[in-house]
């Protein structure tokens, strides 16, 4: 087994993201609980470690708990997209000057392919950790295993063991996988939900080892190929590639790197559309709403050749799952950070704070989705389901700006904005 | 055969490649070989590097190294320390600018301006660099 040629995948996630963000600016809130809420202040969506010690949960509701907040000291925040996916695109530059390929999996997560680069490949996973670190302030912890499903368990044990690990877990060795999958839940397993949970529970299966242990055709034909696909994972054979996830509940991402260098803005311009599209079709298949998307365009890293990378985020008037919109707000975003003169190796569109239909009560003024865009979105996926993937798309549409949101706990836009940079004493 | 007369051309089930795309004519602008790209002061200061972050100063203890109440300061992650340096360090977890210099009981700060004490290591219980401080901008005129 360990001679042939296994694929090599690190997780590397950044510990408590949104608060960890929030922190860089405000150092004194390292020694008080933080947490962020959803956008319109409606829940807990982050929770530092302190935050946690007391009790608090993701999705509290905000008004329910705020007293609670007060009386201990917590520091409360709205959630500063425009910050943090400025920090995420930083973490992928970093991440990209020293590793050939990776991909986001989602705001907070990057997966990283390491084959073929120099043993012990564990100095590379702690290399990137410093690398972040130092570039961009913000700590992760870093798993790597023989697939993705692995990556993410070794991440698991990087924050479960973090004192002992140092954040860095490499889960290669056939020993380790066993001993970390007999106490690992099997609903921290990746794509394992509260509802497979239950369903596997009846079958007597509590931990990712009995899980791993499970025939994958049988459990494939009594639940769905998802979960066949995962079961192979957690015996060590490698499913999915870069570029081929399951989709994360708070954020998508679909990003590739071109075939070929790409030149011109209308260049630019079609690949984000088609991520867009991509994009767009998971956030409805898993009936979310988008309330902030950003577009990121990057050279590549090696070689010679000028460099540029930039990123813009954009905040849609409302909530949506609209196509059309997205991709207005997404070619919007690109023309202010496009530059001409530049080889382009990669593009990505990352659609954030999402939420469920539904789950978040809006205020009564705020403004929603049209009725009539639900109906032609519906319509739309039943087509290209029928059709195919792409029978129907946008094409490129003249923009008009409507930009705006009520947040009133937001932090200032620190890295992005001239009037609200981060100031500091002299 | 009259050899002007034109002979229709035999039916081919050959297929050809078309080539997409479009080839430039004409003679060459010379200038072209000699382009180079506008200044840039975003790559000067390098400020789009993912280490590099901008901050807005308060305060005027620096104001002899020309840092002034509302400069602007690009700031560098990816150097490392070294007397000499101005610095933003976080102080007691307080984001602070000042200049780095060597004591054998740790770092001192020291301000630019007379009117303020340099800081010294019993003054604070713990510091941390933020970055070093590469470029200064003051605006003169509005």
């Amino acid at each position: 087994m360990r001679t042939e040629q296994q694929p090599i995948f690190g997780l590397v996630d950044v510990n408590a993201f949104y608060v960890s963000c929030e922190r860089i600016f405000r150092p004194e809130l390292r020694l008080r609980p933080v947490v962020v809420l959803s956008n319109s202040d409606g829940c807990i969506v982050a929770r530092s470690n302190e935050a946690k010690a007391l009790g608090l949960k993701m999705g509290d509701p905000y008004f329910k708990v705020r007293a609670f907040l007060e009386r201990h000291g917590v520091a409360v925040f709205s959630s500063n997209y425009t910050l943090y996916g400025e920090l995420s695109h930083r973490v992928g530059l970093a991440i990209s000057s020293l590793v050939p390929s990776w991909e986001r999996f989602s705001i907070d997560e990057l997966f990283v392919q390491l084959d073929g680069l120099p043993e012990p490949i564990i100095d590379v996973g702690r290399a990137i950790q410093a690398r972040v670190l130092e570039w961009t302030a913000l700590p992760v912890g870093v798993g790597i295993g023989h697939t993705k499903t692995l990556a993410k368990a070794a991440q698991h044990a990087s924050k479960v063991w973090r004192e002992r690990t140092g954040g860095v877990v490499d889960l290669r060795e056939p020993v380790a996988v066993e001993w970390l999958l007999r106490r690992m839940p099997v609903d921290e397993v990746w794509g394992i939900g509260h509802r497979m949970r239950d369903n596997l529970a009846g079958d007597g299966i509590t931990t990712a080892w009995q899980l791993s242990q499970a025939d994958p055709r049988a459990m494939g034909r009594k639940y769905s190929v998802v979960l066949e696909r995962t079961i192979r994972e957690l015996q060590g054979e490698s499913c999915l590639d870069l570029e081929q996830s399951t989709p994360a509940k708070q954020s998508i991402c679909s990003s590739k790197m071109f075939g070929q260098r790409v030149h011109t803005l209308q260049g630019l311009q079609e690949a984000l559309a088609t991520y867009i599209h991509r994009a767009a079709e998971k956030l409805r298949n898993q009936r979310s709403l988008c309330g902030a998307l950003r577009v990121g365009i990057q050279t590549s890293f090696h070689g010679d050749g000028p460099k540029y990378a930039n990123a813009a985020s954009a905040i849609p008037a409302y909530p949506t799952d609209d196509v059309r919109q997205l991709t207005r707000y997404a070619l919007r975003a690109l023309e202010g950070i496009y530059r001409p003169g530049y080889a382009y190796s990669k593009a990505e569109v990352l659609l954030m704070d999402l939420r469920q239909r539904g789950e978040y009560t809006q205020d009564l003024f705020s403004p929603s989705q049209p009725a009539r865009s639900d109906a032609l979105m519906a319509t739309m996926d039943k087509i290209n389901r029928r059709w195919g993937h792409d029978c129907l798309r946008t094409a490129a549409v003249p923009l008009t700006p409507d930009w705006g949101m009520r947040r009133s706990l937001l932090s200032p836009s620190y890295m992005t904005s001239w009037e609200q940079l981060w100031r500091v004493r002299a | 055969m009259n050899p002007l007369t034109p002979l229709p051309l035999a039916a081919s089930r050959q297929s050809l490649q078309v080539l997409a795309g479009c080839a430039a004519g004409g003679f060459p602008s010379p200038a072209a070989d000699y382009y180079e790209p506008p200044l840039s002061l975003d790559e000067r200061m390098n400020i789009r590097a993912p280490h590099v972050w901008l901050v807005q100063v308060e305060g005027d203890s620096m104001r002899d190294a020309g840092i002034f109440d509302g400069s602007l300061l690009v700031v560098d992650r990816s150097i490392s320390p070294s007397a000499g340096h101005i610095v933003l360090a976080y102080v007691d977890n307080q984001p602070l600018v000042k200049r780095l210099a060597r004591s054998p009981a740790g770092w001192l700060l020291e301000s630019a301006n007379p009117s303020y004490k340099t800081i010294s290591p019993c003054e604070y219980d713990t510091i941390e660099v933020f970055g070093v401080v590469t470029w200064d901008l003051t605006p003169h005129a509005h």
